[in-house]
């Protein structure tokens, strides 16, 4: 493969990384100031819930169980709008995480040097 | 499940180990045809001549030597029941690091020449070191020192088990994981000899043969699964643990990748 070539993978890579992260608008976030235990609570739960099917197809990335952590320590703080936040964070990354481990199965092959 | 997943995909047919490692001496063959497929047993060095001339003058004194001494005094002491390391491997445990990893048909997984170390231990009523520890690192080293200038051989025997343990290093090595999205190979086949900021990628060819390493950035020596949990790190993907299944499938693909090149451990890596 010549450099152009790489740098063409590479520059995809990118891309898809800006692709993956484009679902995020089909999921209105909590307005800040409108967070509360409730929607909080409700946030997390799905958060720990996506990230749970991400772990079964082992794909967890790295960085959703901190937000997770930190999601709670804010809200223990009564610091909703905050936590909500983080948890949506978490919530975004781990249904792309497992998104990402449905798609590679599929793909992967096709990466394989001939 | 993964391979459920393969939903209407019809994938390509199969390639063996065999047809596997020689498309990547292909590859890498095209990419530098100015390199010998033997001097790809040290990396990024093989590659980059000013990084090769520095290597080559760290080597005098070379950053990995405490470790060896280390492994070498905690190989030749006795365990409490009077036995040693040298009683559980072949040849007294000398010249043995091209053999491993191996998939080991009793148990049916594959087993790393640190999971070996730790059974030898466990075996002789010792506790086993935890996956990170120093002395299993500085063992590794020992035993890997004693082993260079031997050629890598790892076989994947006909087993269905040893070949999906193949397979799924495979799989692991070609799938992108994290939110960066890159794979192994994005980095150390299509990208290998770019740079990574200051760094020189190393080429997937020989990438196992100089493990253990010392690592500057560590400061100490480490195993090849520490490289690996610290790679899905800087992808941002969540690591596995040291030793898992997954990262001695891993590991068994890539060495069966480096078969017939030599063992040139332990290294020293920026």
């Amino acid at each position: 493969m010549t450099f152009t070539a790489a740098a063409r993978s590479l520059l995809l890579a990118a891309l898809l990384l800006v692709a993956l992260g484009a679902g995020a608008a089909d999921r209105p976030a909590t307005p800040w100031g409108e967070a509360s235990a409730e929607t909080f609570a409700a946030a997390y739960q799905a958060a720990q819930t996506a990230r749970a099917r991400a772990a079964e197809l082992a794909n967890e990335w790295r960085d959703i169980a901190p937000l997770l952590r930190d999601a709670e320590a804010l809200a223990r703080q009564g610091q909703y709008d905050e936590a909500t936040a983080l948890a949506e964070q978490a919530l975004f990354q781990a249904e792309r995480a497992r998104a990402q481990a449905v798609e590679q199965a599929a793909r992967w092959r096709s990466y394989v040097v001939q | 499940m993964l391979s459920a997943l393969l939903l209407g995909h019809a994938p390509p047919a199969l390639a063996g180990p065999e047809q596997d490692l020689q498309a990547l001496r292909d590859y890498f063959a095209r990419r530098f045809p100015d390199i010998d497929v033997a001097a790809f047993a040290d990396g990024a060095y093989a590659l980059d001549a000013d990084a090769r001339a520095q290597w080559q003058a760290v080597e005098d004194f070379p950053p990995y030597e405490l470790a060896v001494s280390e492994g070498e005094t905690l190989f030749a002491t006795p365990f409490a029941n009077g036995r040693r390391y040298a009683d559980c491997f072949a040849n007294g445990g000398i010249a043995v690091r091209q053999n491993h990893p191996y998939f080991d048909l009793e148990a049916g997984r594959v087993k790393t020449l640190e999971m070996a170390i730790n059974a030898c231990r466990t075996s002789h009523g010792e506790v086993a070191y935890a996956w990170s520890s120093a002395e299993l690192a500085a063992l590794s080293a020992y035993m890997a020192y004693t082993s260079r200038g031997q050629v890598f051989d790892v076989q994947v025997p006909d087993d269905p088990r040893a070949l999906a343990a193949y397979e799924d290093g495979k799989r692991q090595f070609y799938s992108k994981r994290g939110q960066l999205n890159f794979s192994c190979a994005n980095c150390h086949v299509q990208a290998a000899g770019l740079k990574l900021r200051a760094e020189t990628l190393s080429p997937a060819l020989g990438q196992p043969t100089h493990f253990p390493v010392y690592r500057t950035q560590w400061g100490e020596i480490g195993t090849l699964h520490r490289r690996y949990a610290e790679c899905y790190v800087q992808v941002r993907a969540r690591p596995h643990p040291l030793q898992s299944e997954a990262y001695a499938n891993l590991e068994y693909f890539q060495t069966v990748m480096s078969n017939g090149l030599v063992v040139n451990g332990p290294g020293a890596r920026p």
